[in-house]
């Protein structure tokens, strides 16, 4: 069966972000992680729900561990591990190819400037947290600072060390980038096309309606714990 | 002829637009993980991202060099707490963003050091006014919704620190001087770096 496209993930989306606003209970949060389990596997992300699962666990164990006395350190695992349902459907989109985002969007009418920003803002999470994980490589290669310690000494160095290779690598990034779709005729006015499907079939209609009714389920039993 | 210019110099490229995606990501990253400096205070958080970000956004707003940089990096840091259920974000930030603009008003804006710092140091004022905001305008039902999710320590550590107005006026005041030392920081790392490199 054809799994469903990036207008479904944005529709599923938009509705994980109400939810997340109306329920209130750590029950009702347990649900929706499941049902956002449930929506990774079926676009065939499995792979991704350990990860996920992991850092919603580790949270929520850091958030209760805690004492009372460290209120605001307790809200902000407590926050990260609530936001972590409406992450894994983010997900989705991060995965999937930016050539459909961008023709869904642009049958959707969104201006093409628009269309190029929500892409990259999708895609270039885990490119950037990959390039940020390659400085930090690149300074315990060079021995910059030998022990954990050593940054906490020299703050302003390791400030110095780690943003201006983040900023080079922004721009020679966005350079490339730019040159690539450029050459790939993104400024053409002609109607974009994709060899990936990107029209509302049955596969994401029963997503839908199977997001729609579990999220109803989620929010009913919220009345029911209270 | 450099009143002629000026539209098409104002004009957005595709370039420009990727430009400002990319180094938004990484911003939106950095802001992502701040709260974590609560641990030392809340008052520090906005000032210490402000500090963080500051060579990101002078690098991006001399790279693209046009009015409605800050403004759409409002919008998008907005749209993003949106996406976690603070519409109220996109609201403040949208406004503080346009008041930024306006202080860059006029030919080279955001090539100007002050002018971008100011605008930059009021852009980050308004972050920290976001948690401010409901509580100025809807504090009962606000408090009733908190309530419901966060523990009664939680919440009286963060109305403390929200709903006092000296508590309020410190915040922005860090926020502020954050977003400050941050371009200054910026500024010479550019100067020291990226225009060496001619990079930007």
């Amino acid at each position: 069966m054809r799994q469903p496209g990036p207008k479904t993930h944005l529709l599923v989306l938009l509705l994980a972000s109400i939810l997340t606003i109306l329920i209130k209970d750590d029950l009702q949060v347990h649900m929706m992680l499941a049902l956002s389990v449930v929506y990774l596997v079926l676009n065939r992300l499995s792979r991704k729900v350990l990860p996920f699962l992991l850092v919603y666990v580790l949270s929520l164990a850091v958030s209760f561990a805690m004492p009372e006395t460290l209120g605001t350190m307790k809200l902000v695992f407590y926050s990260f591990a609530r936001m972590m349902p409406l992450v894994m459907i983010g997900a989705t989109l991060m995965y999937s190819p930016p050539g459909s985002i961008m023709c869904v969007l642009e049958r959707m009418s969104v201006p093409r400037p628009i269309t190029v920003m929500i892409c990259i803002l999708i895609r270039f999470f885990p490119v950037v947290l990959l390039e940020m994980k390659a400085i930090r490589d690149g300074i315990r290669a060079r021995g910059i600072f030998p022990h954990w310690y050593s940054a906490l000494l020299h703050p302003a160095m390791a400030y110095e060390c780690f943003f201006m290779p983040l900023v080079v690598r922004c721009l020679k990034l966005s350079a490339e980038l730019a040159s690539s779709a450029e050459l790939r005729g993104i400024e053409s006015d002609c109607a974009r096309t994709s060899i990936h499907a990107f029209h509302f079939r049955t596969a994401d209609a029963v997503a839908l309606v199977i997001y729609i009714v579990a999220a109803a389920a989620i929010y009913g039993a919220g009345g029911m714990i209270a | 002829m450099e009143a002629q210019l000026s539209p098409l110099q104002n004009r957005w490229t595709l370039r420009d637009f990727i430009t400002l995606a990319i180094f938004n990501v990484v911003m939106l990253i950095i802001i992502t993980f701040c709260p974590m400096f609560t641990f030392a205070s809340y008052l520090i958080v906005g000032g210490i991202t402000a500090l963080l970000n500051g060579p990101l956004y002078v690098v991006m707003a001399n790279k693209i060099n046009k009015r409605g940089v800050l403004f759409l990096s409002s919008i998008i840091t907005g749209l993003y707490f949106v996406a976690y259920g603070y519409a109220y974000f996109l609201l403040v930030l949208g406004v503080m963003g346009i008041i930024c603009e306006l202080v860059l008003w006029g030919q080279e804006g955001y090539k100007s050091t002050l002018r971008s710092a100011i605008a930059y140091a009021l852009f980050y004022v308004g972050y920290s006014m976001c948690g401010m905001v409901p509580l100025m305008f809807f504090r009962d039902e606000y408090i009733a919704i908190l309530s419901k999710s966060y523990s009664k320590v939680a919440l009286d550590e963060m109305l403390y620190y929200y709903g006092t107005p000296s508590m309020a006026i410190t915040m922005c005041l860090i926020s502020a001087a954050g977003g400050l030392v941050g371009v200054m920081i910026g500024n010479m790392l550019f100067k020291k770096h990226v225009k060496k490199a001619k990079l930007a």
